[in-house]
């Protein structure tokens, strides 16, 4: 793929989006919100592991949540693909990695959602705390959170949860 | 049979693999714990570290109890079996987790009447032997977040076209 070769920016296109999370119940919440993906195209970045090779586009690093040359790495790795993929919008459900895909997404100016986890119910992740401040609409799955993160998060539902929250009107 | 799921965590859970294998060693019920990344597997039960999805949803569906750690991929997979739940946190005490945050989704999962909490690990072994009923008809309501988010999405891929 050469990036000589780019389509012009007048052409249509789908809309492109960059998927990012782990492997675990992440990847599930993920896959559960991809009805809100539809008829757009897609990629992921996650970490290496039997549940993400399976998925269709999908880049993957190895699993070190704690290494700082890996931090360093997936940055670099990250500028890369973004420049190459040009996603409209990046899309995370956590957990860490989502640190440096939305500080390259920020750096390009490409709008970053974040939706925390369901199992973040009443104390926010430090993950969280990041995102809400470099994502451009930021999610959370328990009303209970709102409280921590301020203005800037929005709770519209869960994946885990009966409650629908217009029945509960806000 | 009892099926316990540690995660895809990349810590280890040796306090939930370790009493599941003091469970197996009294019982004549088949025990079939998934071990995950951790290097710490029980000696007298059936275990397996990954396998595919396919698998796991049929083992939860044919559990007489489920035993999760509190991820949310674990619990809403458990919910979704209809089967008895017992949900044990991992802690940041005993370095199973980077932080107490599975508490709060245990206890949450407790509070909907959905399974059991195990706060000290002894309760494990009673809590397997007379589980809470299962949660029927479990349905999420994923709706009203899924078109939240397709409408930030449109917003967000809109804007200078």
């Amino acid at each position: 793929m050469k990036q000589g070769s780019e389509t012009p920016k007048t052409e249509s296109r789908h809309p492109r989006l960059g998927l990012v999370c782990s492997h675990g119940g992440h990847l599930t919440e993920m896959l559960q919100l991809s009805e809100a993906f539809a008829g757009h195209d897609a990629f992921y970045f996650c970490y290496d592991a039997d549940t993400t090779r399976r998925l269709p586009n999908a880049y993957l690093v190895p699993n070190k949540p704690y290494s700082p040359v890996r931090f360093v790495l997936n940055l670099v790795k990250l500028t890369g693909i973004f420049r190459r993929e040009r996603p409209d919008c990046i899309v995370s459900t956590g957990a860490e990695l989502a640190i440096p895909a939305f500080i390259i997404a920020w750096l390009l100016r490409i709008p970053r959602l974040y939706i925390e986890c369901g199992a973040q119910v009443t104390h926010p992740s430090l993950t969280g705390k990041l995102m809400v401040r470099l994502s451009t609409s930021f999610f959370v799955q328990w009303p209970e959170l709102l409280e921590f993160y301020g203005p800037r998060a929005r709770y519209c539902g869960s994946l885990i949860d009966e409650t629908d929250p217009e029945a509960t009107a806000r | 049979m009892i099926y316990a799921t540690v995660g895809t965590m990349h810590l280890e859970f040796s306090r939930l693999i370790y009493r599941m294998d003091a469970i197996a060693e009294k019982t004549d019920e088949q025990i079939i714990v998934q071990t995950g990344l951790g290097l710490v597997t029980p000696d007298h039960c059936e275990h397996f570290d990954f396998d595919s999805r396919e698998r796991v949803l049929e083992l939860q569906r044919s559990a007489r109890v489920i035993v999760c750690h509190a991820g949310i991929g674990s619990v809403i997979d458990a919910l979704e079996a209809g089967r008895p739940l017992v949900v044990i946190p991992r802690l940041k005490r005993f370095n199973e987790h980077n932080n107490d945050h599975q508490v709060d989704l245990a206890e949450a999962v407790e509070r909907r009447g959905w399974g059991r909490m195990i706060r000290a690990i002894e309760e494990l072994e009673p809590a397997c032997a007379e589980p809470p009923p299962a949660y029927e008809g479990y349905k999420p309501a994923r709706q009203p977040l899924v078109t939240a988010l397709r409408g930030a999405i449109e917003q967000a891929t809109s804007k200078g076209q």
